[in-house]
């Protein structure tokens, strides 16, 4: 659209001047509407979605277009690095022999107007002592005329861009500063542009994988919870993670015998790494809970499988137990994890011992203890991860224990009844504030 | 959170004070790693100064400890705060390191 108009206006143009002027003025005024018309270009690049070095590739070839240049190239400032290096050059030689080459501010030209934030003009680099010579022996360009100018955005010096020798042999003039200074202007806010499309681009697949993820994470998790027809027990769970995916797991296994198996774990750290291993310490679990063996054997196994291979110190606190619907006896082993709370039907909230043995994946040869629970009718069980008491209230005070053995002692027995309870209790306390860690329940009740 | 080396002889000393949560124990770690790496004999982790510690620091001592272990080496804890020591207690953390009252008794033997 653009070249297309600029067509049609060269022609009037020439019309309504022929006579008035003199051919040299002519020529000299239509070379200037055309580098007008190429910084109408680089703004219109401006507003486009292209990738960054699409836009830089585009705006270099212009550059040496409009300043009849040899060469022109852009260097972008990094940070990590305090210096210069070189992202696109055109006409002179591939960026590739460039790539090595990196200049910090107050070096050579190009660093001297990275250091100053001043456009310069060089008309013969051999009176300049500034010249890095460097950029020439590195690709045998020979350099004898330069125009840099800052690439500048929000105030901040974002790179430099140089055009090198003026095809017609001549020195560039002070005229050429300013057009490229001009030019340059538009083109650190279409660099600077396509530069966030791109990180907005990359944010954006990152969110959608991040959203894929947790689904496929959820679906290690059991989505329907078991039921006894007879009514014998009841088993309920919530699990939230803080950020996307998250460490914690549960699980509700039908093992031989008609008895029922409870499991909650809490990998450390958070995030990605923990989602990882969370979801091999699940499947290495149901592989060898599936026989029904006691849980302490359960969690030797599971111990040894999660030491194999270097984890870095990535381990996972575990408690696991079988309930016998018949006779209500819970076998239950706890690797590392926080003591469960016991709810009886009189409303006297106890909390079980401690844990058994250390968290899994630490020591590859540990043997874990069975502790045994012989459920009385109406006996509530909660297993809890930490992010329950160490969730926090808008002024940054935990919930902690005490809280969590009120709550639980005046949520009346029966799975669903304390989970929904308990949380309830959680929420309220710790709304208005971020969830720092990943929060999980497990509630299961036998009712004789 | 700040972590500092020192050189006891017998043992290399590393000091870290404040919180240690997922933010920083990748520094807490790049240190024990480097110390692991060159294969340090005796490391004794002082946490006197540490007023908390989130799964991802235990994690880091761990990975600490194992390392430490695969070449025979020393890896021991020192005068940990009640609440650190109340973590480590309920989780049997106890059953996984050394741990000492001070670094003092934590050298002995060394």
């Amino acid at each position: 659209m653009v070249a297309a108009s600029r067509g049609a206006g060269d022609g009037a143009l020439d019309a309504d001047l022929q006579g008035v002027v003199s051919e040299n003025e002519i020529s000299s005024l239509r070379e200037r509407v055309g580098n007008l018309s190429r910084l109408i270009d680089v703004t219109a690049l401006v507003s486009s979605s292209l990738n960054l070095d699409e836009v830089m590739n585009r705006v270099m070839e212009m550059a040496k277009e409009m300043m009849e240049a040899e060469a022109a190239s852009i260097m972008l400032w990094n940070e990590a690095e305090q210096a210069l290096e070189f992202e696109i050059s055109v006409g002179g030689a591939g960026v590739e022999k460039l790539k090595t080459i990196q200049i910090p501010k107050g070096q050579g030209i190009a660093g001297t107007v990275a250091m100053t934030g001043e456009p310069l003009l060089v008309a013969d680099v051999t009176k300049d002592e500034r010249f890095f010579q460097k950029a020439d022996d590195h690709t045998g360009f020979v350099t004898k005329s330069i125009l840099a100018a800052p690439l500048i955005v929000h105030d901040r010096i974002v790179g430099v861009s140089e055009v090198l020798n003026h095809k017609a042999g001549r020195p560039f003039t002070e005229y050429d500063l300013e057009l490229f200074a001009t030019f340059c202007r538009q083109v650190a806010v279409a660099v600077e542009n396509a530069r966030l499309h791109e990180q907005e681009v990359r944010q954006s697949l990152l969110d959608q994988q991040m959203k894929l993820a947790s689904e496929i994470q959820k679906s290690f998790l059991p989505q329907v919870f078991p039921d006894d027809e007879a009514g014998r027990f009841e088993v309920h769970a919530f699990t939230r993670s803080a950020q996307e995916v998250g460490g914690d797991l549960f699980s509700f296994e039908q093992l031989p015998g008609g008895r029922i198996g409870v499991a909650l774990g809490d990998v450390s750290g958070k995030g990605v790494p923990a989602a990882i291993y969370m979801a091999r310490v699940v499947s290495e679990f149901r592989m060898l809970c599936a026989g029904g063996a006691p849980p302490h054997e359960v969690l030797t196994a599971l111990n040894a499988a999660l030491s194999r291979g270097k984890m870095h110190g990535m381990f996972v606190t575990f408690v696991y137990g079988i309930l016998d619907p018949e006779t209500g006896r819970f076998q239950m082993a706890n690797a590392g994890h926080l003591p469960p709370v016991l709810l009886g039907e009189n409303g006297d909230a106890q909390w079980m011992g401690p844990a058994t043995g250390p968290p899994l994946g630490m020591i590859p040869r540990t043997e874990y203890a069975e502790e045994i629970l012989e459920m009385k009718p109406s006996d509530t069980l909660m297993f809890y991860s930490d992010g329950i008491v160490e969730a926090k209230d808008k002024t940054g005070a935990q919930f902690e224990e005490d809280r969590l053995l009120k709550a639980v002692s005046m949520a009346g027995t029966g799975a669903k009844n304390m989970l929904s309870y308990v949380l309830v209790t959680v929420e309220e306390f710790s709304h208005g504030a971020d969830q720092a860690d990943d929060m999980t329940l497990v509630t299961t009740s036998w009712r004789g | 959170m700040e972590i500092e080396t020192q050189d006891l002889g017998s043992a290399c000393l590393v000091q870290v004070t404040g919180e240690v949560d997922m933010s920083n124990s990748p520094t807490v770690r790049e240190t024990l790693i480097d110390l692991t790496d060159q294969k340090v004999g005796a490391i004794v982790v002082n946490l006197g100064g540490v007023t908390y510690m989130d799964s991802s620091g235990i994690a880091t001592l761990v990975e600490g400890l194992q390392e430490a272990n695969a070449y025979g080496g020393k890896f021991r804890l020192a005068a940990l705060t009640p609440k650190v020591m109340q973590v480590f207690e309920l989780a049997r953390l106890t059953d996984v390191f050394e741990i000492f009252p001070n670094v003092e008794q934590a050298k002995e033997g060394l």
